[in-house]
């Protein structure tokens, strides 16, 4: 990895890391000892989907539990740490968004277990465009969000 | 896999790390570094810049551009390049070894330019910072060092050395951007601290603490990631890292040794130079590269990263995973305080900036202006003092109430003739005498005798000033001291008639300047002064003391 190298050089390691991250993950596997090997180390390697597209149901989940200004019901549909404390305002900011309507046939998957939907947020943030990208991230037999932001 | 790796270390090693001849030392240090001599000024301190891993001599031009602006141009860039060689772990003769020669070269030019001490200030970057430590050991280097400022330089090694991670890395990417498997750089980048040494099977030793009195600054790049959601912020994930290296080791240039051995007196400062991205970015630049099965591992990163109890800590020195690898080295390429950017952030060089003008201080810490008080207020010679009787010189007349020009404030007289070397000088008590400092330069004042009948020629009155004060005596940076002129003719300069001889110096070299200027430019805290011989040059010195004459308690 760069060691006090040059910005190209450090892009191009990185572009080497990105193709090889995959066959890296797989090798993983022989090397470990005592450390685990990432959740899903195995989907990830191939890039296949292993999860079924996001349904009405779970879309409809992510919003209302998202929007619902509740921490703990944020943390069910939100992909972050358990002990992560949220900042003070945020659960009540994400519940300022009203409502997302997400647009399943615009999902697209970014690897096995990561994809991406459209969505148009029912009172969106001043001088924000109410259609929004999602990222979705698998986890356990579910997507939960990772990231949202709207579109430029 | 490893052991068959460290033996090539070792054996390397002892074929590599001893101190190879001088032709073989000059036959490898073939890089394209600025040359010693280039734009050597007695007004600029040389800072010689050091690159990191993989990289070459252009690669901290702009840093060196960037801080001699922010120290008001009173440095002066050098840049040492290793880039052939620049794959070998910092130890190795053609890394520091080529690094001392050149500090040398660069202190040697320096004070034939401008005499005084030879000191050069060093500014390396990651690996860098370790080549400038091992380039101390050499003798050559020992007191030419000023000080040191470091970016992002791993004192206690990096998770990309020596783990797990970074053999499967290696084996994956090929090619030296990580350091070869069981290469002594690969072996020697391993995590260490409490002068456990460096990673067992590297031969290389831990690079030792400079000298107390040159101090060090180490700049840690520090990245903060934001989670974000929208607009809106959820949280922070404070990485403790730039990256690459964690910024714990980026400051333990102390850790790592155990704390009995840590120097005594030196000056240590440690610095952050701080910056956040957002999930945001990251996530747009790992789906902008097309991530492979890259984005579901390091997205997962993003979820499971826990920033209490260390957690992170444990994990970039326990379980530093291909994912969690991925996600540094994105945040390292978006973050602006990364370790390949943290050498153009802001903050960092304000940083560097302020410990380069703490160096320069402390190496040209400007003129000191001090008074010499032979004489009492009663009359009498002062403690430390003695009076010795003069010769003869034909009487001292000082009945004219001129103040000394070297005095700035009470009854210190100008007397003639000028022979007598009586340009500060006190009443002695009882009146019959005047006690004059002829020497600045000893502890003696002569006692000189009235012309003609007793008092007729004393003072009449207070000492009277005109014009701007001239201290009897300067040291100069280079050693040489100087007395102020006192009449007398002297021969005009060859350059320019129109200079005088101020003072006379003890290397037989006189202080010129236009006749009726001030003598001395005081433009700056450091006093300079041309000196030279009546035909030839004249040289622009500093100013290092100036002594006035003043009246003791």
């Amino acid at each position: 990895m760069p060691f006090g190298l040059s910005r190209r050089a450090g892009w191009l390691a990185l572009a080497g890391v990105f193709l090889l991250t995959g066959l890296a993950v797989a090798g993983w596997t022989v090397f470990r000892d005592s450390e685990k090997p990432p959740a899903a180390a195995s989907n990830t390697a191939t890039g296949t989907p292993s999860a079924q597209p996001l349904d009405s149901p779970r879309a409809a989940a992510l919003s209302e539990q998202l929007t619902s200004g509740d921490e703990a019901r944020i943390r069910a549909v939100l992909a972050m740490p358990s002990g992560q404390a949220l900042e003070p305002a945020a659960a009540e900011q994400l519940a300022s968004l009203g409502s997302i309507s997400f647009d399943l046939a615009t999902f697209t998957y970014l690897d096995g277990r990561t994809a991406q939907v459209q969505g148009t947020v029912a009172t969106p943030p001043a001088a924000t465009s109410p259609r929004w990208t999602f990222t979705l991230l698998h986890v356990g037999d579910e997507w939960k969000l990772v990231d949202g932001r709207p579109n430029a | 896999m490893r052991l068959p790796g460290a033996l090539t270390a070792l054996l390397l090693a002892a074929g590599l790390l001893t101190v190879p001849s001088a032709a073989a030392r000059a036959a490898g240090c073939s890089g394209n570094s600025t040359k010693p001599s280039a734009n050597q000024s007695a007004g600029r301190r040389p800072v010689i810049f050091v690159h990191g891993w993989t990289a070459d001599g252009n690669a901290l031009t702009g840093t060196g551009k960037a801080l001699a602006e922010r120290t008001g141009k009173r440095i002066q860039p050098f840049y040492f390049d290793y880039g052939t060689n620049s794959t070998t772990w910092a130890a190795h003769v053609l890394v520091a070894g080529c690094l001392a020669d050149y500090i040398a070269a660069v202190s040697d030019a320096f004070a034939k330019k401008r005499g005084g001490d030879r000191k050069v200030v060093l500014v390396g970057h990651s690996m860098g910072g370790l080549a400038s430590l091992y380039a101390a050991r050499d003798v050559k280097t020992t007191d030419r060092i000023g000080g040191l400022v470091t970016f992002d330089t791993p004192y206690l090694g990096s998770p990309f050395g020596n783990t797990r991670v970074a053999e499967i890395l290696q084996r994956s990417v090929g090619g030296k951007l990580i350091p070869p498997i069981g290469s002594d750089a690969q072996v020697c980048l391993g995590q260490h601290r409490d002068g456990a040494g460096p990673a067992k099977g590297c031969a290389g030793v831990l690079p030792p603490f400079l000298p107390v009195a040159a101090g060090v600054t180490t700049i840690a790049g520090d990245i903060t990631v934001k989670r974000t959601f929208g607009p809106f912020h959820v949280y922070d994930v404070p990485l403790s890292s730039d990256g690459i290296v964690s910024v714990d080791s980026q400051h333990g240039y102390l850790q790592m040794r155990r704390k009995a051995d840590w120097p005594k007196g030196q000056k240590i400062r440690l610095r952050n130079a701080t910056c956040t991205t957002t999930n945001d970015s990251m996530i747009r630049t790992l789906t902008a590269a097309g991530g492979g099965g890259a984005i579901g591992a390091t997205l997962e990163i993003i979820a499971e990263l826990k920033v209490d109890e260390n957690a992170l800590d444990g994990l970039l020195a326990d379980r530093l995973t291909p994912a969690l690898v991925v996600y540094l080295g994105v945040a390292a390429m978006t973050a602006e305080c990364s370790h390949t950017k943290v050498t153009s952030h802001g903050g960092a060089l304000d940083q560097a900036a302020e410990a380069l003008k703490e160096y320069l201080d402390l190496l040209d810490p400007g003129t000191t202006v001090r008074d010499l008080k032979p004489v009492t207020s009663a009359g009498r010679v002062a403690p430390g003092w003695t009076a010795v009787d003069a010769p003869d010189a034909g009487g001292l007349d000082c009945s004219f109430n001129s103040a000394s020009p070297s005095a700035r404030k009470g009854d210190i007289y100008y007397c003639s003739p000028s022979a007598a070397a009586a340009d500060a000088c006190w009443v002695e008590a009882g009146g019959d005498s005047m006690l004059c400092l002829q020497d600045p330069m000893g502890r003696t004042v002569a006692r000189l005798w009235m012309e003609g009948s007793v008092g007729a020629m004393q003072p009449s009155g207070p000492a009277r000033y005109s014009g701007t004060p001239l201290p009897i005596r300067l040291d100069l940076d280079s050693g040489t001291r100087c007395r102020l002129r006192n009449g007398g003719s002297w021969d005009a300069q060859e350059s320019d008639p129109d200079l005088a001889g101020f003072y006379r110096c003890d290397n037989g070299e006189a202080v010129w300047a236009k006749q009726n200027s001030p003598g001395i430019d005081r433009s700056s805290k450091t006093w300079t002064v041309r000196t030279g011989k009546a035909t030839g040059g004249l040289t622009k010195r500093k100013v290092r003391t100036a002594y006035y004459v003043a009246t003791a308690d």
